[in-house]
């Protein structure tokens, strides 16, 4: 009966870690400084990336709900564009740090959604001096 | 004050070292009095750290800006219910928090064992006395968890309370959380002094299961009024959102769950000592990892700190004393052999096993899914874990379902006529109404493949759902039945009832599965969540008062809900309460925004959805640093669904450039300008035009969840307050 039992949990293990394992590519962001993305952008192409960076001053031109910009971490850069399927947050503003949700097609990460935030507030956040 | 903190912390630590060292060598020499002075030593560690605590307490509520911690968590504008709360809310104050609470538990349970001469009892002293002396130890050497900093010079304000915990249900959150992690300690402390000692005796199992039901009933209470919180503080519509934090208080609570449900089989059965041993240790361990999550910042969320100088001592005495006691666990494996084995996989055992599978690989996942951002740079979203989590879930709900019906040793065959039979029908019965009820009441999704299979998903919930429900209704009409055949005086309610209170543990524990399965049903409500943002168009009306006024004509329509916009006005609130002079430290920019809500051509209600914009002080100079935005979402609530409004980004009307910074201009128009030349001149700066967005989510049997969540603590407490059941023996004797 034990050897049954173990059976039936190692397929059930089997089934629940074979979903999670599928479902895993479409749900999950692969995280990357912009640096990192600016550095080999050819072996991050059809994935799902969330980059950090800042929003380098002089860059942002926005074309209604869309925009362009182009997201800098120490000296690279990666050029942007977001598709304004969501809104862009208040707090996105040249000089903003920035975390960017999408992926990279032709060399231009095309991007559904932003967070941000304004680099004072991030300093003083909520976290005690260090 | 800071003064007196810090060394009262210190003695704290000092006298548990003492403590340590004494019950140490009165084990060694075998010596009465060292043991005795040993757990003396102990129990004084309480008051000192509650006194410890008053000081902390006293200085946020003068606001004594020498202070650190009160300079960054507190400020003198907040109301005194907020001052004193913000003990929790910082990474040092809720550390001795913590510590406190654990203080507390230590010194009943020692009250409780004062006249046990048991062996065990000192090396449970030892354990807590060391976790203990853990805190202490964090809170004098690490300057991240020191709460009495000095502030050199004084500050000149307070940087306030994170806005998103001015909320009624954050101020009793945290606490209750915190007890249910903290209160795992002692059953944990408890088993490893049987485990340490070798006295594995089951008379200590019926003290341990008390315990951590306790702990188990604070930790689901918690997690849903985090989830109410959510729901009605964040704005995002939902509830859950698989952030670290609430996976961090969800991971021990599924372990206790396994263990109340596995320590039965022990009882019953004499199996899985093993493992329950390994339960009791991982709940333990993975609830200070809870409190290592939420407090070291090692994983960027919401509520995270940022990283802490506290991370690195607080994972490795994790990792050192889970390895130390589960290698204690693999030294003693053979006094904890299973006196019988499996033999049947459908019998109630092996449901039971089942169960605790699915709940254990349930926190292994959560904890890749928490870890993997460190482990291999990736991060989940919510809808990973649902991939795996709704299915393991139904499967949960399935188990909870029949486990009830089953028999002891024998296979679902075997009682599949007289007692499942009438709840299977039931079930399919249930879910065929809900597939009308909905089709009817709820708009389908397109018929995309995932929305496909979350429709499956929901009918499997509600019926899994309604034959749990069915069993749980069979299960007390039988047992009344069978007491009233033996008690033929008694009348139909009052034998129920009997029944109840006499049998607890069984047909108490029922009533949480009741609770439980509405709370399921109102989660498989979501397969016909819907969710658009609507855009409202805004003129600037002329000036009336200090409240800046647009209004708008435009309506939109989601499902069978018609939303007319009519005003939205830019207006101050005073953070502590009408009566108090504006300044620009106490005073909060609103944007707030009315609708009006038609079903049909009948008018529901006017709801008013706000942003709020805290301001944020500097601690150095005083001045007006910048705003904290938040969301104040409007819910329309009816039986079979919420209708759920949070106004959203305000936008310039031809949407040309950045998103004008309205709250600044606001506070530039209240503050400044003295003639009414002036301030006409200020007011008509602000935008003739903007753009409002609204987003709009209606959540299908939300009202479930809650009414769930209110049985599930009224059930949880009936099992906890010592009604009903015969009294046993004193419980210093059965320790």
């Amino acid at each position: 009966m034990n050897t049954k039992f173990i059976a039936l949990l190692i397929i059930i293990g089997l089934s629940l870690g074979g979903i999670a394992y599928f479902s895993s590519k479409e749900t999950s962001f692969l995280l990357l400084d912009a640096s990192e993305l600016a550095a080999s952008s050819s072996q991050y192409t059809d994935q799902n990336l969330r980059v950090r960076g800042f929003v380098q001053v002089g860059s942002l031109v926005r074309e209604g709900k869309k925009a362009r910009f182009t997201l800098e971490l120490n000296e690279k850069a990666i050029p942007v564009f977001f598709t304004g399927d969501t809104l862009l947050p208040d707090a996105f503003k040249e000089g903003a740090r920035a975390r960017v949700d999408g992926k990279l097609e032709n060399g231009v990460l095309v991007a559904s959604h932003v967070e941000a935030k304004c680099a004072s507030k991030y300093e003083a956040g909520y976290a005690e001096e260090k | 004050m800071n003064n007196l903190g810090t060394i009262l912390l210190a003695s704290s630590l000092a006298v548990l070292f003492f403590s340590i060292i004494q019950t140490t060598y009165g084990l060694l020499k075998g010596d009465r009095k060292g043991i005795e002075l040993g757990r003396l030593a102990l129990m004084t560690n309480p008051a000192i750290i509650c006194l410890t605590f008053l000081v902390l307490l006293t200085q946020l509520m003068r606001s004594d800006y020498s202070n650190y911690y009160v300079v960054m968590h507190s400020s003198e504008h907040l109301p005194l219910f907020y001052k004193m709360t913000s003990i929790w809310s910082g990474s040092s104050g809720s550390l001795l928090f913590w510590n406190l609470i654990l203080n507390v538990f230590t010194f009943i349970v020692l009250w409780q064992t004062r006249k046990s001469i048991q062996d065990r009892i000192p090396i449970m002293n030892i354990i807590l006395a060391v976790l203990s002396g853990f805190f202490s130890f964090l809170a004098v050497f690490y300057s991240d968890a020191q709460p009495f900093r000095e502030f050199q010079p004084q500050a000149v304000a307070g940087r306030g309370l994170n806005p998103l915990l001015q909320h009624w249900a954050m101020i009793i959150h945290p606490p209750i959380l915190y007890i249910g992690y903290v209160s795992i300690s002692i059953p944990f402390a408890i088993a490893m002094s049987a485990l340490v000692s070798g006295q594995l005796s089951e008379d200590w199992m019926k003290f341990i299961r008390k315990w951590t039901l306790f702990s188990w009933f604070f930790l689901g209470t918690g997690i849903l009024l985090g989830s109410k919180w959510a729901y009605e503080e964040l704005g995002w519509g939902g509830y859950w959102a698989w952030d670290p934090v609430e996976n961090a208080s969800l991971m021990p609570w599924l372990l206790t769950s396994a263990f109340v449900h596995s320590v039965v089989i022990q009882e019953r059965r004499g199996m899985l000592k093993f493992w329950n041993m390994i339960l009791v240790i991982l709940a333990f361990h993975f609830s200070l990892l809870g409190t290592w999550i939420t407090r070291s910042g090692v994983l960027e969320g919401p509520h995270s700190f940022s990283k802490s100088t506290i991370g690195t001592p607080f994972i490795s005495y994790i990792i050192l004393s889970f390895l130390f006691f589960t290698g204690f666990v693999i030294y003693r494996r053979k006094s904890l052999n299973p006196e019988r084995n499996l033999e049947a996989i459908t019998s109630k055992e092996g449901s039971f096993l089942l169960n605790n599978f699915l709940l254990v690989l349930s926190t292994a996942a959560i904890l890749l899914g928490v870890f993997s951002p460190l482990l291999y740079g990736k991060e989940f979203k919510a809808p990973w874990f649902n991939s795996w989590g709704v299915p393991a879930g139904i499967f949960l709900l399935l188990l909870m379902g029949s486990a009830p019906l089953l028999a002891w040793k024998k296979g679902a065959g075997s009682v599949f006529f007289t007692t499942l039979l009438k709840p299977f029908f039931a079930g399919v019965f249930g879910a065929g109404a809900y597939i009308l009820f909905y089709s009817h009441a709820f708009i389908k999704p397109s018929a995309g493949y995932g929305d496909v299979l979350s429709e499956i998903y929901s009918v499997l919930t509600v019926g899994i759902g309604i034959f749990t429900l069915a069993g749980i209704f069979q299960e007390y009409y039988r047992g009344t039945k069978a007491r009233k055949e033996q008690n033929p005086e008694e009348s139909f309610p009052v034998a129920a009832y009997n029944l109840l209170i006499k049998n607890k543990r069984r047909y108490g524990g029922y009533l949480v599965h009741f609770s439980l399965v509405l709370i399921f049903i109102g989660y498989a409500g979501n397969a016909f969540k819907q969710n658009t943002s609507i855009k409202f168009y805004y003129e600037l009306s002329p000036p009336t008062s200090e409240e800046v006024v647009y209004s708008s004509i435009d309506k939109g329509i989601l499902g069978g809900y018609q939303i007319e916009a009519t005003t939205l006005k830019i207006k101050p609130v005073l953070i502590s309460g009408i009566g108090t002079t504006p300044n620009i430290q106490n005073v909060i920019v609103s944007q707030e925004g009315t609708f009006t809500i038609y079903r049909g051509n009948t008018k529901e209600a006017d709801l008013v959805t706000e942003r709020r914009f805290y301001p944020q002080i500097s601690h150095l100079t005083g001045d007006f640093e910048t705003h904290i935005p938040t969301s104040e979402p409007a819910i329309l609530s009816f039986a079979k669904e919420d209708f759920y409004i949070q106004l959203g980004a305000i936008e310039k009307a031809d949407m040309s450039s950045e998103n004008p910074d309205l709250p600044l201009m606001f506070m530039n128009y209240y503050f400044t300008g003295n003639s009414q030349a002036e301030k006409l001149s200020l007011y008509l700066q602000f935008p003739k035009e903007i753009v409002a967005n609204l987003e709009i989510w209606i959540n299908p049997l939300v009202k479930l969840i809650w009414i769930g969540s209110g049985l599930y603590f009224l059930t949880g407490l009936f099992l906890l307050l010592p009604v009903g059941e015969k009294k046993t023996k004193k419980v210093e004797v059965v320790i």
